[in-house]
């Protein structure tokens, strides 16, 4: 009963890893991903100056959707995380939020198909600047003892707990929170990615089999795919929200006082 | 989503901040002391998987201690 996979020849079946990586455009420096990179940093650059080039007391559309953004990240992100010290933060989570969700949308966007956040150099880079952030801001405001000594030691606690709690501190502040952050919107966007691969692909080859019935099957596939391509939107903005709330409250602990 | 009027002194931890934190401190303490307890155990001979139980066991009581210090009041 082995289908011909005549129609489907050619097509990256089962998909691998190999399918993440598309041919160099231009040496090995220039990829479809740093063209991606460079239009979701162009678009932005693009939107937020059109739209706050010439601000109206009556707002245009394009200033009202970037108000609208921007009002979004301050109020419940910015503020709801780190109270009013969060607002001079808030253009860059705003920013940090609109990159985010435009290279997540790419993962969708007929033509690009891919997004750079699934690999995991982006949110690594990404993840970085967080994590220096938050302690340079954290260094900066309490000076370098007394950040990591508010950062590692909970008051009220007899000493001997010290030995126990400082080391899982450690881990948790210094270690886990960058690498968590990272991982988490490569590992969405990843099996985001896949998952398309499989249903979209899958039923091209259900399609090319030679048995009726797997043929007809093939629209259960094709259903799914367009099913998981809308539910990959939702992704998309959620974790680009995630990733700002989180970096939000991480800087807001590094700002915060004494306990 | 309630307005807290105690928001300025707890604003450190607001719910989603304070879930992901529980979670990872307990994944934290039960890495951090399991390798510990490993090391031990390899250090002094113990039998195979004492050192790392017992570290482990150990690593997840002092997350349960620290998440009750750190995320109550």
């Amino acid at each position: 009963m082995s289908g011909q996979l005549v129609a489907a020849e050619g097509l990256p079946w089962p998909p691998s890893v190999g399918d993440f990586y598309p041919p160099d455009l231009a040496g090995p420096w220039v990829t479809k991903f740093t063209l991606m990179i460079w239009l979701a940093v162009g678009l932005l650059i693009i939107f937020f100056m059109a739209t706050y080039r010439n601000p109206k007391l009556v707002p245009s559309k394009g200033q009202w959707m970037a108000e609208s953004v921007y009002g979004l990240v301050r109020d419940n992100i910015a503020r709801e995380q780190m109270g009013k010290d969060g607002i001079r933060f808030a253009p860059y989570f705003t920013v940090l939020f609109c990159f985010i969700v435009v290279t997540n949308l790419f993962g969708i966007v007929p033509g690009l198909q891919i997004s750079p956040n699934s690999h995991i150099a982006f949110p690594i880079v990404l993840a970085v600047i967080t994590y220096v952030m938050y302690l340079y801001i954290g260094v900066r405001k309490h000076g370098l003892g007394s950040y990591l000594k508010q950062t590692l030691i909970i008051p009220g606690v007899p000493w001997p707990m010290h030995f126990l709690l400082i080391p899982i501190e450690f881990l948790q502040n210094f270690i886990n929170r960058p690498v968590t952050l990272a991982v988490r919107l490569f590992a969405n966007m990843f099996a985001g990615h896949l998952i398309l691969l499989v249903f979209t692909v899958g039923g091209f080859v259900m399609l090319a089999s030679d048995n009726l019935f797997i043929q007809v099957s093939s629209i259960a596939a094709f259903l799914m795919a367009i099913l998981m391509a809308f539910f990959e939107v939702l992704v998309a903005l959620l974790q680009a929200y995630v990733f700002v709330t989180l970096t939000a409250n991480y800087i807001g602990s590094s700002l915060a006082d004494e306990h | 989503m309630a307005d807290n009027p105690h928001r300025k002194s707890s604003d450190e931890h607001s719910s989603e901040g304070a879930a992901g934190s529980v979670v990872g401190y307990l994944l934290a303490g039960i890495l951090v002391w399991g390798f510990l307890g490993w090391l031990a155990g390899e250090f002094l001979g113990l039998p195979t998987g004492i050192g790392i139980a017992v570290g482990m066991m150990l690593g997840a009581a002092g997350a349960i201690y620290l998440i009750m210090k750190r995320l109550s009041a």
